[in-house]
């Protein structure tokens, strides 16, 4: 006698997230790090420290441009080189979570055309098994979060349209901001810059939800309102992932917290110690 | 910390699905590789002018192909790099890399052990060490990217490092799927109950045994904040020394951090806890007791306790032994999204009449597991203290090793002051 299979926790609609219309610049400004309370703190709020911080940022790192490719894409050669063509034995994962009808409309957005074509090879298809440098994978990893100009959009209107469309909840949105910092400052992954910044926001909001939420939105929907297609997506998602060595769980509030606060400090940081501007010219008052 | 390697994305040659990743120096040397077949039929002119019948010198060796020699590998881009393994045993050496990381394992893929409900498990030994693994596939699905319940297994189980939890030795991405590499386990409970038991019926001093692994894995998972959600005799491993472990942490997640509500889709219907069939978003830990209750029971009988067809046979199957809670026993239970008025009303069985075999501290322990109300169940961290397990020789080990350690650090303590660091010098 076997049991019944097990249950598919996103297939519960009663977890979906509540839809409210919310605008963060609404929200009230994000708390000083003594005060910083992540149990109790707003979706608004998170959204807040996560822009901010990751603005400050990428207007201190300036334009850097992405690593060039590796090879160029070449004629695939068999079945295996073609994404999309492979037959599923199986899907492996369950339904997201359904979302009433009234709610299931989004509008698409675009993001900038990506730097890497998503199915640019990851290495060269001659190397022998892990022969590659792992830093070399990284670098090629890291061209796919590049788009070819700044999007017009910008991070705030950018993650206003996510959470309206997606919402999210403010633990997702701070571990969201907690892997971008470690991507980019922490272990100098993937350049934080006005080019990259969407769709690393957008990869990690889709990691973060899958680790530490029990509803999932769609694959199809996420893609549609972050402006990338659902293999791109699915491929960013993944480079996260191993970027980030699967290392995605926050088991205290503790570490949620950490994390935060450093986000907000680095963004702080680069302010604090960005060069002021050339017309911004003391001088001494004359003596009469 | 845990030092666990993670296969970047990368291709990886599969020769016939047997193996993936087969590093450089696992290729079989009979299979010469077309880069090497002009190789081979370079040779000297000694090699064409050497006879045996003219010299007693040994003949002149082969000449070898080289590749290392010609290429000046560390003043090139790392991007334009392609080194390429030309087999037979001749490597290109490597550029040096930033990680120093070890070679990555290989790993042989043998029989299939089983297939779950999002992934398949195969037998697999490491090349390398000859080391037995268990090595669950998983295919990425570009609809859904990455599945959750493979996010979630992987990252849980790198930080769950516990002996009564299945251990995580590898991740390995290959073109379109994830390979998750474990340690080997014999068999997951239900088959060793339905191999070793007595029509499936386990003997006492096993039962105490496991119900003390079991339990010591589920108060690790709960110290971490952490909820399985999903246990059951398949999801419990056995090794051949008999030690029990915890698998599959596909429905488990974290409950310490500001997330929104919990799915009330979750544990396999017959191990699902009264609260959660009631509709309860907002349960804890006591779920996972509740199950660990229902496996106990399982292994003096050899069958479910509860085998439920629907939500409400479940709820029915469980108040029929249990007793029908009321407002009185259960204050608050009318509030539950799926609580009814009119649920059949039954009194509390004794549980001895379906468990003769067990006995009178045993009984106690179950009893404290199965309370309908969650609040009223014990902790992992309390059922371990349990005086049931007081004659348990594991019990007895541990405890004298505690004291131990205890002892050695309260003198480091005393000598504290005095000692001076290693390395200091």
């Amino acid at each position: 006698m076997n049991p019944p299979s097990a249950p598919n926790p996103a297939g519960d609609a009663g977890v979906l997230p509540e839809f409210a219309s919310l605008s963060i610049q609404d929200a009230p400004s994000p708390p000083e790090e003594e005060e910083l309370d992540v149990m109790n703190m707003t979706r608004e709020t998170a959204m807040k420290i996560l822009v901010r911080s990751i603005l400050a940022l990428a207007n201190a790192a300036g334009e850097i441009p992405a690593t060039p490719a590796l090879s160029r894409p070449s004629t695939p050669q068999g079945k295996e080189n073609v994404p999309g063509i492979h037959v599923h034995r199986r899907t492996a994962s369950r339904p997201a979570t359904p979302i009433p009808a009234e709610r299931a409309r989004t509008s698409k957005t675009e993001l900038e055309q990506p730097e890497a074509h998503h199915d640019e090879p990851t290495i060269t298809s001659d190397i022998g098994a892990g022969a590659e440098p792992i830093y070399v994978q990284r670098a090629n990893m890291a061209r796919k979060f590049f788009s070819k100009s700044v999007p017009k959009v910008s991070l705030e209107d950018y993650v206003n349209r996510i959470q309206q469309y997606c919402p999210l909840s403010t633990a997702v949105w701070l571990a969201a901001g907690s892997y971008v910092l470690r991507l980019s400052l922490t272990e100098k992954y993937v350049p934080l810059t006005h080019r990259t910044m969407h769709r690393l926001v957008l990869a990690c909001l889709t990691t973060a939800m899958k680790t530490l939420e029990d509803h999932r939105w769609p694959q199809k929907r996420l893609a549609a309102v972050g402006g990338v297609d659902e293999i791109a997506l699915s491929r960013l998602e993944i480079c996260v992932e191993f970027l980030l060595d699967f290392d995605l769980q926050f088991l205290s509030e503790g570490r949620l917290t950490e994390s935060t606060i450093a986000l907000q400090k680095a963004g702080q940081a680069v302010v604090m110690n960005a060069k002021l501007p050339a017309s911004f010219n003391l001088r001494m008052p004359k003596l009469r | 910390m845990w030092t666990a390697r993670l296969e970047l994305p990368t291709r990886k040659f599969i020769y016939g699905h047997r193996a993936i990743g087969i590093p450089p120096d696992a290729v079989p040397a009979h299979s010469t590789p077309p880069q090497l077949r002009i190789a081979n039929e370079l040779t000297s002119a000694s090699a064409i002018l050497f006879d045996p019948l003219h010299t007693n010198r040994p003949p002149p060796s082969k000449l070898r192909p080289t590749h290392a020699g010609t290429l000046s590998i560390a003043n090139r881009t790392d991007s334009s790099i392609s080194v390429r393994n030309l087999g037979g045993g001749h490597t290109a050496p490597f550029p040096p890399t930033m990680d120093n990381r070890r070679h990555p394992s290989s790993f042989q893929q043998l029989e299939k052990l089983g297939e779950g409900t999002y992934a398949t498990v195969f037998k697999g030994r490491n090349r390398q060490t000859g080391e037995l693994v268990a090595l669950k596939e998983i295919h990425l699905d570009s609809e859904e990217g990455t599945p959750s319940t493979a996010i979630r297994e992987i990252s849980l189980m790198k930080e769950l490092k516990h002996e009564n939890i299945v251990l995580l030795h590898d991740v390995i991405h290959t073109e379109n799927k994830l390979m998750l590499v474990f340690e080997y386990m014999d068999k997951d409970l239900k088959k060793y109950m339905d191999v070793r038991g007595d029509r499936g019926a386990l003997d006492p001093p096993t039962i105490k045994s496991f119900m003390y692994h079991l339990l010591r894995g589920i108060a690790f998972c709960h110290e971490n904040r952490v909820l399985h959600r999903d246990l059951k005799p398949q999801n419990l491993l056995i090794n051949t020394r008999g030690v029990l472990k915890l698998a599959d942490f596909g429905l488990a997640r974290a409950f310490g951090i500001p997330v929104n509500t919990f799915s009330n889709e979750v544990v396999t219907l017959w191990y699902r806890a009264p609260d959660v069939l009631l509709g309860s978003r907002t349960y804890s830990t006591s779920i996972d007791i509740w199950s660990a209750g229902c496996i106990m029971a399982e292994m003096y009988t050899g069958r479910p306790l509860f085998p439920g067809t629907t939500n409400e046979d479940q709820l029915q199957k469980i108040f029929r032994l249990m007793g029908t809670p009321s407002e009185r026993s259960w204050p608050g239970i009318s509030q539950f999204p799926e609580y009814k008025a009119n649920f059949p009303v039954y009194a509390t069985q004794d549980l001895r009449l379906i468990l003769p075999q067990i006995d009178q501290v045993g009984l106690s322990l179950l009893n404290s597991m199965l309370q309908l109300r969650p609040e009223m169940r014990i902790s992992a961290a309390t059922a371990l203290n349990h005086p049931w397990f007081n004659d348990l020789p594991q019990r007895q080990q541990q405890h004298a090793q505690a004291m131990a350690a205890a002892q050695a650090q309260a003198q480091q303590a005393q000598m504290g002051g005095y000692q001076v660091p290693q390395g200091a010098y």
